[in-house]
């Protein structure tokens, strides 16, 4: 028998080596490998209305993209949008450079093959930036008005959706192109923020904007473990500085008595004064009542609206998730996120719907998201990009002032250890979306200014994976691997007196034993985060009412219960005494949709997710803290989130 | 056609078409080109070198070898070559002295064999390539085309390492390999350099020289014009013979400077046999014991003789292949890194033992008479293993500020403490002069490791056990540590047994075995005869069960304060200490019928370890059994009926469980809904029920016994049922609040009006009522929820009683690991409770 496979072998090797030295571009008209047309096919049938656009690209010498397979995204300008833009710019295309020339076709192109996503067409828009950025390195922003999509505002899409076997094309009649500015100066040129430009010079905060690149950023050359680099696994191709800021326009600002510097400068003081803060008189400093009011107004990364809130598996999001009426209306469930801000001790709160810093909840107020009532976006303002930073505007005044400290920031702070890596979202690091298994991004040493660590090739090293189909917050994992010893930088946090929490995600065959530090002070004893929640020393139950109602045991794997504790509250109470709470109620992972037919779960019901109580705290003061992870048993572990739940509202807490 | 035809077809037909196709099929249009050859392609190797006049050595050098043809028309080729002047150095060099060689006629044909072929790289190959695997990953070491059997080394017993392993080979020489897996080449090339992080002052201090931008290096040999282009190779000249250098053992073993170093380390390793020539010689090579940190799947961790290895290192420092990982489908692990070793210098060692109390190897001066020669064998292991690192990259200079050892201690090592450095081919060598001692010799763990009347102790927090070690390597944290001598690990008695019959309960005493693993021989407890034997090792084994609560039950976190008499221990339990002054000295586990003498005490970096002169016991009654020892003449066993009401409210409102699930058991009962942590049971005298019943404060058992409905219940439609249902629930509410989260006893831990949850829920808030608890010392008064919204002064209080020493009972409910206690043989899960009688009733609503 083993003769026969090595003389069939044999005869396919021969096969092998005679079609392997046959020219494989000439196929003639015998073969046809795929039905449709390549975008290359669409431009040169259609010489009429894109011959100029073909001309630029063989120019450029990238006529070849239009030929290769792909999932591309085209915005096409017609030759007239062409001229004319030739025309009003004015410019001759024959006398830019390959770089300028290059530039401006890229900006028409979205490779989603090369960023694990898609070709878009127009029922994937929504207001707001498509997910993936052009060929340049920058979003591109869709509106929707008068029963048409919109791209950056102006430019009308006049035949649309137009699929090839490498992508899909929608022409349109103007051509893209971005601005080079930086961030004070696009706020400046806007024109309808001269105040913020005004005070921007004023405080010196413009001179902190007008960075573009850290040219120091080597990208390393292969992956921890040797491995060369690939469109999955990969470090940051560079490191980009980004802002984003969230600003009233003067006609704004005006409703609110603010129409001159001086106006602002009151306003702010009054603010601040509120806040029982003494205020310094260089405007300089960030101590200074309007340094302060303006800085609150920008935050450290580059944050497009759309991702503004991150609602990736919250229970309230997906149509098959069958127990939302339990769980999502009843006052206390919301999906909010929190952004520091470059004002010292401050955070922007969000809510789902791009509410800003308000303590309603719009799950119970449905019409909160369009109201006037409270901060929120004006879409057709926002989303104005520049080189190093985007501008959104807002519908209301925003300040850091009592409400938002005393009561909007005085509840559950529940965020994820990216908020405070804005250098990972603003170098595309973080994937707002599910890309499973196709995108691994490595973050170096130094990386991130708040992350602190020493790669130790190839164990030891940190890596994000986009969200996939689990229960983790947001679906995503930033993992330390090997024998680590990280260090974040979290915060502010407002002052108070607090129970501090942090989430994770047990795993048996590769965790370690990690002790952790909060402020330099350890966290009791280390935590073995092999250890399955189902063990006595933790002493996990599935709630009851899931196995009653909803055959939940399965979704524990047969794990212990308590027909008289329905809904896990003596569970909850117990596992507290051992410093572990259940994960929120909030969020699912997709894969119980997939594996177990049935759509009820949460990952409060996964027993191998779990928050780990690291004390209580008091913080006397709004300011950073330092969260150290050092493993005493080397394995990886998954940094999914810290909570700070103020001690006077334990006694109100929800599952949530 | 039979099959036997198809296969005679396939045969006839693919070897003509093999032949058919491999001469038609790739015929290009490039056939004309065979002959030519670029002008800027140099001469084959060969005469290259003949033709440049200065490299006459190395001509008949791969003359000698029988390289000529390979050299003059063999591709493809990457030669490491030098130039005659460089030979001529290294004849007049204290180096070629010192090997016998002064010309090249002086130099055997097994040298030039070595320096040939360890210089040759299959492929033609740049610099620049040469720095990357056929996979794009980083190439830091390499193999090349020498082969280990090139040169077979034979070993006289004098050079051998002295322990008894190699006692057989007395007066003799053999043929031996320090280790028989391929060596490596280590390239300090740019790429490489700035791909790995090696800074120029690391190059400095490693190799002794600072190199430029584009320098590259083989070893320490700098390459002095590389990437000449020949015909059938590369060639790249290099400053110095490429002999490659010791692997990190052999480098250690041969320097004087290193030698009571080595002497710990040569303990470690056994001659292994290689292979048997046809004639009969045997061939061995040398190995060292190890536990194979890295998971590369090398570990040696039992010698010749079946037996565990007298000690294990981190890895073999002679393992030429070293790997600081497992290989990844990339890339092999040898590629990327190679080890590194920090070895204090002999005077450092001797040094390090130091009468001065205060210096950090007193405590070993004083175990061993300040003689490294009677180190016992594991704790030399531990020694020379934390002079290991597994990874050189991590072990450059410029990572000194940040380094930590393999256990994650901070090494506490600086550039200045470099006497010299060493690059082998398998790791770099670091001369030093100081000790680096393993640091859980400065923990509380340290008298336990150093101590050798401590085996089992020592044995049972690490790997093959508890695995308890890496809590207590938290140096940051305090713990006092009570620790039994290996003697006294006896007549501990097993809590699991005790849901056995009668004659298999049994009290275990711990030993080492022949193989040095722990096992227990088991004493009847009725019969005080042997009952078996338990050697059920791992980490999830029997012992493990036993020696983790052991562990659990004589460690405390945390401080402690003088005088302060409980404790609750790292598993809960609650413990009790004996002072004097500000000493502490006896312990006493609720099980034991007597304190533990506190023996000895040492202060460590991170609490206290204590010598105690026994096994602290865990209390061996349930919550039931204490309190069913006090039910009544009703209930067998009872001594008395001061807690008749409250014992008859539990067991009626089915408070007392068996089956916890469907597979574990209590060993007797457990409390339903108290689990894993300690607890207070308040139990009101029965005088205080029967007010609280008389009162109405709660449904007394008979009313719910004997359920009768008024005119308006029958009016509501309401059942006896449901009415008795409601009763019970109302009392079980009731009673529940008397079963308090953490155990506060009298004479523990001060509290002063803390809130501790009851087990009852707040049913408006899904949260659980509170109970107030202030102890003094001298007593314990609670303040219940009844009337919250009155200040705290105004609200009742109810005092703990002591006048009939029914306060501090210490109970401990287990649960195993069967449906049935006689099957079970680990401990499930369990609760500690303190039991307090109350003078009233508790009241939340």
């Amino acid at each position: 028998m083993k003769q026969q496979f090595f003389l069939i072998g044999g005869f396919f090797i021969c096969l092998f080596l005679w079609t392997s030295c046959v020219d494989s571009d000439d196929v003639g008209d015998a073969y046809t490998t795929f039905e449709g047309q390549m975008i290359s096919n669409y431009l040169d049938n259609n010489t009429e209305q894109f011959s100029e656009f073909s001309r630029l690209m063989k120019q450029a010498d990238v006529y070849n993209l239009l030929k290769s397979y792909g999932k591309y995204t085209l915005f096409l300008p017609t030759n007239d949008a062409l001229f004319e833009y030739y025309e009003t710019a004015p410019l001759d295309p024959d006398t830019l450079s390959m770089k300028e020339l290059k530039k401006l076709i890229y900006y028409h192109f979205i490779d989603g093959e090369t960023n694990a996503s898609k070709a878009y067409n127009t029922y994937d828009f929504q207001v707001g930036a498509i997910p993936t950025k052009n060929m340049v390195g920058r979003y591109l922003y869709t509106n929707f008005e008068n029963l048409q999509w919109h791209i950056n505002e102006t430019v009308n899409i006049v035949d649309g959706d137009l699929e090839m076997v490498n992508g899909i094309v929608h022409v349109i009649d103007q051509v893209l192109k971005g601005n080079d500015d930086l961030l004070p100066e696009l706020i400046e040129s806007d024109g309808q923020y001269t105040l913020y430009a005004e005070a921007l010079k004023a405080t010196g905060l413009w001179d902190k904007m007008l960075l573009i690149e850290d040219e120091s950023y080597v990208q390393p050359k292969t992956l921890p473990n040797g491995a060369p680099m690939s469109q999955r696994d990969k470090y940051p191709d560079s490191k980009k500085y980004g802002w984003t800021a969230l600003l009233e326009t003067d006609s704004i600002l005006a409703l609110h008595g603010i129409e001159d510097l001086d106006d602002m400068r009151a306003y702010a003081k009054e603010v601040y004064g509120k806040l029982g803060k003494s205020d310094v008189d260089d405007e300089r400093d960030p101590q200074n009542s309007l340094n302060h009011f303006v800085a609150y107004h920008f935050i450290p990364a580059f944050v497009t609206t759309d991702i503004f809130v991150t609602t990736y598996g919250y229970v309230s999001e997906h149509d098959w998730f069958g127990r939302k009426e339990d769980i999502c209306y009843d006052g206390k469930y919301t999906i909010e996120q929190y952004w520091p801000t470059l004002a010292p001790g401050t955070l922007i709160q969000c809510q789902k719907g791009n509410l800003i810093n308000t303590t309603r909840n719009p799950f119970v107020e449905p019409g909160l998201a369009n109201s006037n009532d409270v901060i929120r976006f004006i879409h057709a303002e926002s989303n104005k990009d520049c080189q190093n930073g985007i501008v959104h505007t807002l519908n209301r005044l925003m300040a850091y002032d009592d409400y938002v400290e005393y009561q909007v920031l005085h509840r559950r702070l529940r965020m994820e250890l990216r908020t405070f890596l804005p250098e990972l979202i603003t170098n595309d690091v973080i994937a707002f979306g599910n890309k499973y298994n196709q995108w691994h991004r490595y973050i170096p040493e130094g990386y991130c200014e708040n992350l602190e660590f020493k790669e130790e090739r190839p164990s030891v090293y940190m890596v994000y994976h986009a969200a996939n189909v689990h229960h983790y917050l947001y679906g995503d994992e930033l993992e330390g691997n090997g024998f680590f010893d990280v260090t974040f930088k979290i915060g502010p946090i407002p002052a108070g007196k607090y129970e501090v929490r942090f989430g994770y995600h047990v795993s048996p065959g590769s965790r370690g034993i990690t002790q952790i530090y909060f402020d330099d002070q350890p966290c009791g004893i280390p935590v073995d985060m092999r250890l399955s929640a189902l063990s006595g020393d933790i002493g996990w139950q599935q709630d009851y009412y899931m196995i009653e109602n909803y055959n939940g045991a399965q979704l524990a794997r047969n794990a212990p219960y308590n027909t008289e504790d329905p809904y896990g509250f003596e569970n909850d109470k117990s596992i507290r005494n051992r410093n572990f709470m259940k994960a929120p109620d909030s969020y699912v992972g997709t894969n119980w949709r997939n594996d177990y037919g049935h759509y009820f779960g949460t990952a409060r019901n996964s027993a191998l997710d779990l928050r780990y109580i690291l004390g209580t705290y008091t913080f006397t003061e709004n300011t950073t803290h330092s969260l150290r992870f050092v493993q005493m048993l080397s394995g990886n572990c998954l940094f999914d989130y810290i909570e700070f739940m103020p001690v006077d509202l334990l006694n109100e807490e929800d599952q949530h | 056609m039979t099959h036997k035809g198809i296969i005679l077809f396939f045969r006839k037909w693919t070897a003509v078409m093999v032949l058919l196709l491999t001469l038609f099929a790739c015929e290009d249009h490039f056939s004309y080109l065979e002959d030519q050859k670029p002008d800027w392609l140099g001469d084959n190797i060969y005469n290259y070198l003949k033709d440049r006049g200065d490299c006459n050595y190395y001509v008949q050098l791969i003359d000698d070898c029988g390289y000529t043809e390979t050299m003059q028309k063999t591709g493809s080729n990457t030669l490491f070559f030098s130039a005659d002047s460089t030979f001529e150095r290294y004849f007049s060099s204290d180096a070629g002295r010192r090997a016998g060689i002064t010309s090249y006629e002086e130099m055997p044909l097994s040298m030039k064999l070595l320096l040939l072929r360890s210089s040759m790289v299959s492929n033609a190959q740049l610099i620049e390539r040469l720095s990357y695997s056929d996979k794009g990953g980083i190439l830091f070491r390499r193999t090349t085309m020498m082969d280990i059997t090139d040169t077979i080394p034979l070993v006289a017993y004098e050079e051998m390492p002295k322990n008894a392993y190699f006692s057989e080979f007395m007066d003799q020489t053999v043929p031996m390999f320090m280790d028989a897996t391929q060596w490596t080449m280590v390239q300090f090339f740019p790429e490489v350099r700035q791909a790995k992080k090696i800074t120029d002052d690391d190059m400095q201090i490693i190799t002794g020289i600072k190199p430029g931008e584009e320098d590259a290096y083989v070893f320490g040999s700098k390459i002095i014009h590389k990437d000449i282009t020949c015909k059938n190779g590369y060639l790249h000249e290099l400053g110095s013979l490429l002999f490659p250098p010791d692997n990190m053992a052999e480098y250690i073993r041969r320097n004087p400077d290193l030698n009571t170093f080595n002497q710990l380390m040569d303990r470690f390793c056994q001659p292994m046999l290689f292979d048997t020539d046809p004639d009969g010689t045997k061939v061995y090579q040398l190995r060292y014991f190890n536990r194979d940190l890295m998971k590369t799947g090398r570990s040696l961790t039992t010698d010749l003789n079946g037996k565990a290895a007298p000690g294990l290192l981190y890895y073999d420092p002679g393992w030429n292949l070293y790997a600081a990982s497992a290989n990844t489908t990339n890339q092999n692990a040898f590629e990327m890194d190679m080890a590194a070793m920090f070895v204090p210098n002999n005077e450092a060692m001797q040094d390090y033992f130091n009468e001065d109390p205060s210096s950090e190897g007193y405590d070993l001066y004083v175990a061993f008479d300040g003689d490294w020669s009677k180190v016992p064998d594991n704790i030399a292991a531990d020694f020379v293993a934390n002079h290991q690192k597994a990874s050189f990259i991590a072990s450059l200079p410029s990572q000194f500020e940040t380094i930590k050892d393999e256990a994650g201690y901070e090494m506490e090592i600086e550039k200045e403490n470099i006497v010299s450095s060493f690059v082998g081919r398998n790791g770099l060598v670091y001369t030093i002069n100081k000790v680096l001692p393993p640091l859980d010799y400065r923990s509380v763990m340290g008298p336990v490791k150093i101590d050798q009347g401590m085996k089992i102790l020592n044995m049972a927090m690490g790997d093959t056990y508890c695995q308890f070690q890496y809590y207590l390597r938290s140096l940051k944290s305090t713990f006092h540590f009570f620790v039994t001598p290996d003697e006294y690990m006896k007549d501990y008695i097993d809590p699991v047994s005790m849901g056995h019959a009668t004659s298999r309960r049994a009290t275990w005493d711990f030993y080492l075995n022949a193989n040095s693993a722990i096992q227990a021989t088991l004493y009847s407890l009725a019969t005080g005869d042997s009952i078996g034997i338990n050697n059920s090792g791992g980490t999830s084994g029997q012992l493990t069960s036993r020696l983790t609560d052991i562990l659990n039950q004589q460690t405390l976190v945390g401080d402690v304060v003088p005088g302060q008499e409980w404790y609750i221990t790292k598993g809960f339990a609650p413990l009790r200490l004996f002072w004097e002054g500000n000493a502490i000295t006896a312990v006493q586990g609720a099980g034991n019928d007597q304190a533990l003498q506190v023996t000895k005490v040492y202060e460590k970096t991170n609490g206290f370890t204590y010598y105690i002169n026994g096994i602290a016991q865990p209390s061996r009654t349930s919550i039931y059994q204490t309190l069913a020892r006090h039910a009544g003449a009703s209930v067998a066993g009872s001594v008395d009926d001061k807690f008749k009401l409250f014992y008859d409210i539990c067991n009626e409102m089915g408070l007392f469980i068996a089956s916890p699930t469907s597979t574990t058991r209590a060993l007797d009962y457990k409390i339903d809904f108290l689990n894993q942590f300690h607890y207070t049971i308040y139990v009101p005298t029965n005088a205080a029920i029967q007010k609280a019943w008389d009162e109405g404060l709660m449904p007394s058992l008979d009313a719910i016994n004997n359920v009768t409905l008024t005119p308006e219940e029958e009016a509501a439609g309401i059942s006896i049922v449901e009415k008795a249902d409601s009763l019970r629930s109302k009392l079980k509410r009731f009673i529940r609040y008397h079963f308090q989260d953490y155990a506060v006893c009298l004479k523990g831990n001060e509290v002063n009006g803390e809130p501790y949850l009851s087990a009852t829920l707040n049913e408006s808030t899904n949260k659980f009522f509170p109970i107030y608890v202030k102890q003094d010392g001298s007593s314990i008064v609670l303040t219940d929820y009844y009337n919250a919204q009155k200040p705290m002064s105004e609200r009742q209080t109810v005092r703990v009683l002591t006048s009939d020493d029914l306060y501090n009972l210490m109970a401990r409910d287990i649960v195993v690991n069967a449906s049935n206690t006689t099957a079970a043989n680990k401990i499930e899960t369990y609760s500690y409770g303190v039991l307090h009688q109350i003078e009233d009733v508790l009241r939340f609503e």
